[in-house]
């Protein structure tokens, strides 16, 4: 029996699923972060509150969620208590794959062999929290304003995986505190090497195109110009449109050159129906903004009967995408130089861009005279660039905040919806079943 | 290490032998056995009355006793036979035959075998319940689970809440009710010595000599941390010493009705079609028409856009859709998709034995052809074993070998993958029609110009074996070996082994003829339209997919027994010992593309990249299917019991298991789980006292308590990830399976049972009466957390439960002349609810009214709630609920603000109350029994019409369509709301769950007949004894139900079981 019983101790070790391990090893923290099915989503709400887009009266009631149909005319009330809100729910998911990556990481010491990959890994995990904080602070609080930051909420902030903390939401304030010191650190973290075969993968490029996109929307122009312009330093690859089959149903590929960190939105119902479906149609204003001798118009484009779908995601999956792209990067560098009255540089970096996206020969390089004229254009093809890529909600707060004074409009049947500037109601209600069982304050519409 | 520990005990062994061979010279052997049939009777006491030495008869009944003084008296004793006085007055005797004869109020002996010992029953202070082999025998199932329904008191099958493939972790079967929550809810199943770890069905049930049950802590603790919900110990037929060989035959066949499909309450087509006309004007359909991956439409909303768009006139339309409203696909699937079932079923059986061996040899072959057209199934047994009893019974080897090979072919269909009701399958010469399925016909006639596979879907042509093959060959062998050596009189040492093996190989081919070969092909087609040319990743040809499942397990058990009786009729039984288990599985599969089913070749596909799809929308990478995995489980367990006995009267026993296994990621000690009962029996009908004795002779009583346990081995305390695919860019990927639960450990049942047991004057009545506590502790549950934590369940020991229960057993003999009438009367009381949950999802209101399990503080795990019903609206006919006392139609309320306050708890959605009457007559040579089943105390809800179902096309609405709200005063008659547009999900919800579709589930249900002849075995017959033909029916019906529903209780969500008509033969030759 005592023979018996020191062999137990082996005999019992024995693993019980070959494909089930506890993740110690950095290649098993790596393989944690290239979990790209549940990594690589950014919330899909504020795209589906936009005005790049539009449904019909009776494709809005073939709705299957009426809370979908809330979210679309912005009603004050939105879940109607039906929780397991995936804009919530997977986002915090990555928030926790990523704490359980620091934690695990804190455990495995950092030598000279592994420091590169060890860094690059801890870079990742931070670059992947701070993005998933920024996107639900996008939807779920308010715009910063720094007046106002301190007495604003903002979002819990999940620092650890131990999943019986309590959630209490932090002010605004500390919300971009955190969002802009995970970025930082994982700037200074992540490897110089772009991942060009793995873009679901974070990288330096992606830390500094992210911090671009993260200023851009709180208003810092000047710092969304620096960064902007630093990442394109080290990565300004732009696709020429002349090479892509306009009449291809699905025109930009898995290996889209352009995508320096590969983002999916969450399916949320209207953003994949408006890429194949009649009764969703891009707003036609916009559309007939697009010259016939801009590639766009036939890439992005499909005409289904009177309404235009949209194919121009750049992405593989069906999904609208969200990715941080070199021509977003292009966008905000020329923008932020206009707003500095860069009048020259802005349109440069925007005509370098467009020269891309037109049929060789036709286009006609922009010129501005003044700062202001020059914004207006850049904003417009800032619009026109990036339809249906989960920008349009954020630049909209941000340009209401400037007095653009964009009203969002929706008729269905005998219903007019509007959506005034500044409205609370661009702040989306908080999930109930997470208000439940969490306590923390509603968001007042 | 195994190795070295079977050196050291056979070491033992030798050694023993050789002291043994010394001690033989003094001593009295001989051998016990039954003055009716010269069986042998294990069991039996020995006892010299002078020295005072005894022995108990080894299960081929001898007896080795040491012989001191001359003269003196031998007694020999067994129950339900006279005792026997043999005077010995010399040292030189041969060996002694006994013969004892049997008592004229014979209580038969029972032994009950828990896989470690077989004690006789009147000694067991636990409790069991014992299904002999005539009982097995009276069904004629192929499934030996099967053959348990309705004859066993205790088990309950869970029809009215088992889902197969659902999360509602329900079994099928239970043994006095429910014990876990989430983890496994199954009993364990032991066949012979070790648990099984084949699939039952592998097991022929005529190869089984007798079932035993294990209810309470005491008769299950043996089985320590995996008898939780109860032990099923199945015991296969052996051979017996010194019985002549006996051939036994057994043959039957069993023809089935075809199952019942209009018993579905399904729309009818004419509604069907009325509420698409509804949708079409309110512009549902206008995204599906257009939409530009070309979703495939009902064909009456085909023929509406044709109308619509001017290409065919209004009464064209008219006409087609009445054609249509006429059609009804369950009459096509009735006749195409089933068929009488047709199940053959053949048994040989060979046993018999000599003075020093006995052996079994059982063969079987059964052809099951089921009623689903194309789905049959072939099975071949052999059981083999053999006992070999050496040097003067000192030892005893026993080997044995089971093996089955088991073919199956599943080239069936039993629903389309579209459900418009008014399909049809043929046209009226039996030529396949296409039904519309993925895309719309107008699409597939026109895309690819013609230079694609043909892309309709033909039901018809998807099943049978023309173009396919899917079969699984299941292969499962067992080798154990048993060596039994007797140390000295009284101590016994066993060695178990077992080395089990089964795999499970499917090989599915589909030919390209199949829809989804032919789809997939399709799909990743990409044609230059201006040179014709057609590149096809997906190769032309047939997809081959194989898989194989294989498991093979280890079984080593040590065991010591020891049994004394003294001289002043003291009895002590014990035995100690210990076993380790290793069970590996390992699954793998694989798929070939453009395989040739003639030549055996295959296409090589890129499996790495993405290819555009030519139905648009988006690229894909071609499916590989391919997986490989291994698991291991392992188990260690240290045991021991003992039970004393005084005087006969008075039982005492106790016993202790502690286990571990490889549990992941536990820390060592909580690996460990110690589990222990005690029990005690009095036999009052023995005492002095005892003035009962004219009209109740038996009477017993017992009381036990111990412990059970059960563990769920898919949690960890650390976070665990698994990885076995990989990402879109073709890098391997982790995800995280379990949050870390450093707290976790195994699950507890404490029991306590109280026991009568009885027997009247010539056994006229007898039986047994039951009580008992249950107390689960430690219980996994799962628990919402914010899902702000990344996870938005966590899963612990969160919850305790508490039941308590009753079982009665009753046989009687009405009448006990040349005309015989014996009743079995079983009657079972179970209830339990939830004491503590550590999460209150009383909040949860909408969950509650799901199949799942809801733990409620107070409630049964699977229980009916219901909104309080407020009749229909009666402008709008929109259903109203009481909310708070008041009428509300505000759905989302009602769906978010209600709590256990304001719903009606009904009560359990599962048989409070349950048993059967088995009544059997004979005469002369006729039998005739019957077996009625009931279920009390439970209710379930009544499926009607969610109007969310016309949106989904793989859902068929309810029949209750028809009975809809439409003007007001209609709320008067109907109780269904009104069809409205947008269709509201929580409208539908709130009327689904409302009270008003409430049924009590009460039912009483004539189970089987059963019609048997048996021939004199006299004249030409005399060598054949106890040959008798045989016919049996079953799943006769329901008699009486508490409902006025057309739904069987027993069979909310599938077709009831069709009647199947058997009849057979069974023979004995003794050559």
């Amino acid at each position: 029996m005592v023979l018996f019983n020191s062999c137990n101790k082996e005999f019992l070790n024995a693993k019980p699923k070959s494909d089930l391990i506890i993740p110690s090893t950095l290649s098993d923290l790596q393989g944690l972060l290239d979990d790209e099915g549940t990594i690589n989503y950014a919330p899909a709400l504020g795209e589906v509150s936009s005005d790049d887009y539009y449904m019909d009266y009776e494709s809005y009631q073939s709705l299957f969620y009426n809370w979908t149909r809330k979210v679309y005319v912005w009603a004050p009330e939105v879940f109607g208590g039906i929780g397991n809100i995936q804009d919530w729910n997977m986002v915090y998911k990555e928030i926790l794959y990523a704490n359980v990556v620091l934690e695990q990481l804190n455990k495995i010491t950092r030598t000279a062999d592994n420091a590169s990959s060890w860094d690059n890994i801890k870079g990742g995990a931070l670059f992947i929290r701070g993005l998933a904080f920024f996107n639900i602070a996008k939807e779920f609080a308010p715009m910063y304003d720094i007046s106002k930051a301190n007495s604003e909420l903002g979002i819990p902030l999940r620092l650890s995986s131990n999943i019986t903390n309590q959630s209490t939401r932090a002010s605004l304030q500390e919300t971009y505190d955190q969002i802009l010191s995970d970025i930082n650190q994982s700037k200074e973290l992540l490897s110089s090497s772009f991942p060009y075969s793995n873009r679901n993968r974070p990288s330096k490029e992606a830390a500094m195109a992210l911090l671009a996109r993260i200023y851009l929307s709180v208003g810092d122009y000047g710092n969304a110009g620096l960064y902007s312009d630093s990442a394109l330093q080290f990565y300004n690859i732009l696709l020429d449109y002349n090479t892509l089959d306009t009449t291809s149903a699905n025109p930009f590929t898995i290996d889209n050159e352009e995508v320096i960190y590969e983002i999916s939105m969450i399916d949320s119902g209207p953003t994949i129906y408006v890429t194949f479906s009649q009764g969703y149609s891009i707003d036609s204003t916009l559309y007939n903004s697009y010259s016939f001798n801009d590639l766009r118009r036939s890439l992005y484009f499909n005409m289904n009967g009177n309404y235009i779908n949209f194919k121009g995601a750049y992405n593989y999956n069906g999904l609208a995408s969200n990715s941080l792209t070199t021509d977003e990067l292009y966008l905000i560098k020329s923008e932020c130089e206009a707003r500095d009255g860069n009048i020259i540089t802005a349109m440069d970096d925007l005509n370098d861009l467009l020269i891309k996206r037109w049929k060789t020969g036709t286009f006609i390089p922009y010129k501005a005279s003044t700062p202001k004229e020059a914004l207006d254009i850049i904003l417009k093809e800032r619009r026109k660039e990036l339809v249906m890529r989960g920008i349009r909600w954020s630049d909209l707060k941000r340009l209401n905040k400037e007095n653009f004074n964009i009203v969002l409009k929706r008729v269905l049947g005998n219903e007019t919806y509007t959506l005034s500037p500044n409205d609370p109601r661009y702040v989306l209600p908080i999930p109930p079943d997470i208000i439940e069982l969490s306590g923390i304050q509603q968001n007042e519409r | 290490m195994k190795k070295l520990i079977l050196l050291i005990i056979g070491c033992v062994c030798v050694a023993h032998l050789l002291e043994a061979q010394q001690a033989t010279r003094h001593n009295i052997t001989g051998t016990v056995v039954s003055a009716k049939d010269g069986a042998p009777l294990s069991g039996a006491s020995i006892l010299l009355t002078r020295s005072g030495a005894n022995d108990v008869t080894s299960s081929n009944g001898s007896f080795d006793i040491k012989l001191t003084t001359v003269p003196d008296t031998l007694i020999v004793s067994h129950i339900g036979f006279k005792i026997k006085r043999v005077i010995i007055s010399t040292t030189t005797i041969r060996p002694q035959i006994i013969k004892l004869d049997v008592t004229s109020t014979q209580l038969q002996e029972i032994t009950i075998s828990t896989g470690y010992q077989q004690i006789p029953k009147e000694r067991a202070t636990g409790s069991f319940d014992l299904i002999n082999n005539k009982l097995l025998n009276r069904s004629t199932s192929t499934n030996i689970l099967d053959r348990l329904n309705g004859v066993t008191s205790g088990l309950s099958f869970n029809t009215s809440t088992y889902i197969a493939g659902t999360a509602n972790n329900q079994s099928q079967i239970s043994i006095r009710g429910r014990n876990t929550i989430y983890a496994n809810p199954n009993p364990l199943i032991v066949v012979d010595n070790f648990p099984y770890d084949g699939d039952l069905s592998t097991i022929n049930p005529n190869d089984i000599e007798s079932i035993t049950i294990l209810k309470d802590a005491a008769a299950a603790s043996i089985w320590g941390a995996y008898s939780g919900n109860g032990v099923i110990v199945i015991t296969t037929k052996k051979g017996k010493y010194r019985k002549p060989l006996t051939v036994s035959f057994n043959a039957n066949i069993t023809v089935g009705d075809k199952p019942d499909i209009f018993y579905n309450h399904s729309i009818s087509s004419k509604d069907y079609i009325n509420a698409e006309e509804f949708l079409f004007d309110k512009g549902y359909y206008n995204g599906q028409i257009t939409a530009w991956n070309h979703p495939a439409l009902p064909p009456a909303v085909d023929i509406l856009v044709k109308q619509k768009n001017g290409i065919i006139s209004s009464a064209k339309a008219e006409a087609q859709l009445e054609a249509l409203g006429n059609q009804d696909i369950r009459n096509d699937e009735s006749k195409y998709f089933y068929r009488k079932s047709i199940t053959k079923q053949y048994a040989l059986n060979l046993s018999g034995g000599g003075d020093n061996q006995r052996y079994y040899l059982g063969i079987g072959y059964n052809k099951d052809v089921s009623n689903i057209t194309g789905n049959e199934n072939n099975r071949i047994t052999i059981n083999a074993n053999n006992t070999y009893s050496l040097f003067h019974n000192r030892i005893e080897l026993t080997t044995g070998i089971q093996c089955s090979n088991e073919t199956t072919h599943a080239n069936g269909m039993n629903s389309l993958p579209v459900a418009y009701p008014y399909l049809s399958l043929a046209d009226s010469y039996g030529n396949p029609l296409s039904v519309p399925y993925q895309y719309s016909t107008a699409y597939i006639d026109t895309v690819g110009e013609g230079k694609l596979l043909d892309w309709h879907y033909y039901p018809l042509e998807e099943i049978g074996d023309k173009e396919q093959d899917n079969k699984t060959n299941l292969t499962d062998y067992h080798l154990n070996a048993q060596l039994k050596y007797k140390i000295t009189k009284g101590l016994s040492a066993y060695l178990t082994y077992q080395y089990n093996k089964g795999v499970s190989s499917q090989r599915h081919f589909q030919s390209q003829e199949m829809f989804y070969v032919r789809n997939l092909i399709n799909r990743y087609s990409q044609i230059n339209y201006q040179t014709g040319e057609v590149t096809r990743p997906v190769p032309l040809g047939g997809i081959l997919d194989l898989s194989n499942k294989e498991y093979h397990s280890e079984n080593f058990r040590g065991q010591v027994n020891y049994s004394h009786r003294w001289k002043n009729n003291q009895n002590i039984t014990a035995l100690a010992g210990a076993e380790i288990r290793n069970i590996t599985s390992t699954v793998a599969t694989y798929r070939e593309y453009g395989f040739d089913n003639n030549l055996k070749i295959n296409i090589p596909v890129d499996f790495a990249n993405f290819y555009p799809l030519i139905t648009g929308f988006f690229s894909n990478k071609i499916p590989s299917n391919g997986l490989s995995k291994v698991a291991t489980n392992r188990f260690v367990s240290y045991f021991a019991n003992a039970a004393y006995t005084y005087n006969n009267k008075y039982t005492l026993s106790a016993s202790g298991r502690k286990d571990a296994s490889n549990l992941f990621g536990v820390n060592a000690n909580k690996k460990w789980v110690p589990l222990w009962s005690v029990g005690a029996s009095w036999d009052i009908s023995e005492e002095k006292f005892y003035n009962m004795n004219s009209w109740l002779p038996y009477l017993r009583i017992r009381i036990s308590d111990g412990y059970n346990g059960n563990v769920d081995n898919t949690l960890s305390s650390f976070i665990t990830a698994s990885g076995s695919s990989v990402n879109i860019f073709n890098t391997p990927y982790l995800s995280i399976v379990n949050p870390p639960n450093p707290d976790l450990q195994w699950e507890k049942i404490n029991t306590i049972n109280f026991g009568i047991d009885f027997g009247s004057s010539g056994n006229e009545v007898s039986g047994s009466i039951e009580y008992y506590i249950k107390n689960s502790k430690d219980l996994i549950g799962t628990a919402p957390v914010d899902p702000t934590s990344g996870l938005s369940s966590f899963t612990g020991n969160l919850a305790n439960m508490k039941g308590n229960g009753v079982d009665i057993t009753i046989h009687a003999k009405n009448i006990d002349r040349s005309f015989k009438w014996k009743t079995t009367f079983l009657f079972n009381y179970n209830a339990y609810k939830v004491t503590k949950y550590s999460y209150d999802s009383s909040n949860y209101i909408s969950n509650l009214m799901s199949l799942y399990i809801n733990p409620i503080v107070g409630k049964p795990l699977y229980a009916v709630y219901a909104y309080k019903w407020a009749g229909l609206d009666g402008n709008t006919g929109a259903p109203q609920i009481l909310l708070d006392g008041k009428t509300s139609e505000d759905y989302s309320a009602i769906y978010t603000n209600t709590n256990l306050s304001n719903i009606k708890y009904f009560g359990p959605s599962e048989p409070t109350i349950f048993g059967s009457i088995l009544n059997e007559f004979s005469w002369k040579n006729f039998s005739m029994s019957f077996n009625i089943i009931y279920k009390l105390g439970y209710y379930f809800r009544k499926p009607s019409i969610q109007y969310n179902d016309f949106l989904s096309p793989n859902k068929i609405p309810n029949a209750d369509y028809n009975k809809r709200w439409r003007v007001s005063g209609d709320e008067k008659n109907t109780n269904v709301p009104s069809f409205t547009y947008p269709t509201n999900s929580l409208r539908d919800l709130a009327y689904s769950n409302s009270s008003i579709l409430i049924e009590k589930g009460d039912h009483i249900r004539l189970q089987d007949i059963r019609l048997s002849y048996q021939f004199k075995s006299s004249g030409l017959l005399s060598q054949f004894p106890g040959t008798q033909i045989y016919a049996y029916i079953n799943n006769i019906g329901v008699i009486w139900k508490g409902s006025r529903t057309a739904y069987d209780p027993d069979f909310l969500y599938s077709l009831p079981a069709p009647v199947t008509y058997a009849i057979g033969i069974e023979a004995n030759f003794h050559p």
